[in-house]
């Protein structure tokens, strides 16, 4: 672990908080992000990255969610649903984790970015069509929900299918928050939107909202391990944190095509880097 | 949907003041391990711990008041689910 001088400690928070804005504009977690730039530049053990990076997870998680949750954007009834299993994946995953040797873990970790760096360039050049207006529901079913949309000027109500595949699925989302560090949501968004049903500002919101207990069942794993190294976790914690922010306030309306097809091409490159080094001798 | 004036409204309420009360109750606490740990004070790591076991807590807190509020709204199928998920929670700050 390198020695945490005040000038480090500056850079890692300006890391942490150009990281949170990242999240916010590419809408994933700092997981890709944060991995990757402490074990490849600051040459910090795997297992360790990924410990801060769960803390990460959480706080960015926890203080996004409390917006979405107010605004009716977060379907809690179907978050706590797909928890059940996420939760039981994130644990299994962190389990998982701890018995593989680092280089394993990292060589696990590149091979997941290549299909993280394919899923954001295909949403750069074919963005997510919403939804098409749906006639009136049917019996409401107990998952379904309703959100007011202010880019529609009106109410969308949705219902919600396929639970139990999309419990499934969410146990496998779990499973690599644990074992990577990552929030899951590239699998859970989808996941909601295309086999569940649910709008895409809906199913973002909520699967913001059910990321912040997958990341805590794990990173509590990593904890009792003692394998968060606090210093690094509050440096990097606070700058994501303040970044997150920024990022939702500030950078909101900037979301273009051009900065996902710029940082699928990022994603690439540090997903070759990091199966380099993991094949090192 | 409500019952004894416990609305679906208030209900997220509970639960977005749930989640800013952890982040800010951490983020305060990291602040103090930090402003500790540079005054050469020997407690500033064991109070940046807390931070980060605050921030670790702040979900589980939200779950546990999922339970509470899925009760009160009337739907206990939910506040089942919210009990395994804490349960989960639980069982993974043993393992």
């Amino acid at each position: 672990m390198p020695e945490l001088s005040l000038p480090f400690v500056g850079l890692l928070a300006a890391f942490g908080f150009l990281i949170g804005i990242l999240g916010s504009v590419l809408g994933v977690g700092g997981g890709i992000f944060i991995v990757p730039l402490l074990v490849l530049w600051l040459g910090i053990p795997v297992h360790h990255a990924i410990a801060v990076s769960l803390v990460a997870i959480v706080a960015t998680s926890s203080a996004v969610a409390s917006v979405n949750v107010e605004r009716g954007l977060a379907n809690m009834r179907l978050g706590v649903v797909l928890e059940m299993t996420t939760a039981l994946g994130s644990i299994a995953g962190a389990l998982v984790a701890n018995m593989l040797p680092g280089r394993v873990v990292q060589l696990l970790f590149s091979l997941m970015l290549f299909p993280v760096a394919g899923a954001m360039f295909l949403k750069s050049v074919r963005p997510p069509k919403p939804l098409p207006a749906a006639g009136p529901l049917p019996a409401k079913g107990p998952l379904d929900a309703a959100f007011f949309d202010p880019s529609l000027a009106r109410e969308t109500s949705y219902a919600v299918r396929r639970i139990v595949p999309a419990s499934m699925v969410s146990f496998v989302a779990g499973s690599l928050s644990g074992l990577l560090g990552l929030g899951g949501g590239i699998i859970q968004v989808p996941l909601m939107n295309i086999l569940c049903g649910v709008p895409i500002k809906a199913a973002a919101a909520t699967s913001n909202f059910l990321i912040g207990v997958s990341a805590a069942a794990s990173a509590l794993i990593f904890l009792r391990r003692g394998l968060v190294a606090p210093e690094l976790a509050a440096v990097i914690v606070v700058g994501v944190l303040l970044g997150s922010f920024v990022g939702i306030q500030v950078l909101f309306r900037a979301k273009s095509e051009r900065i996902q097809l710029g940082f699928s091409v990022l994603v690439l490159l540090v997903a070759v880097r990091m199966l380099g080094a993991s094949l090192e001798p | 949907m409500t019952s004894s004036g416990f609305s679906e409204k208030r209900f997220g309420r509970l639960i977005q003041r749930t989640l800013q009360a952890g982040v800010a109750v951490s983020f305060l606490l990291l602040a103090a391990g930090w402003a500790l740990s540079l005054s050469g004070a020997g407690s500033g790591r064991t109070v940046l711990m807390a931070g980060i076991l605050a921030l670790v807590l702040t979900p589980v807190a939200r779950v546990a008041m999922l339970v509470y509020g899925f009760q009160r709204v009337g739907q206990p199928s939910f506040s089942l689910a919210s009990l395994v998920v804490l349960l989960l929670l639980l069982l993974s700050a043993l393992l």
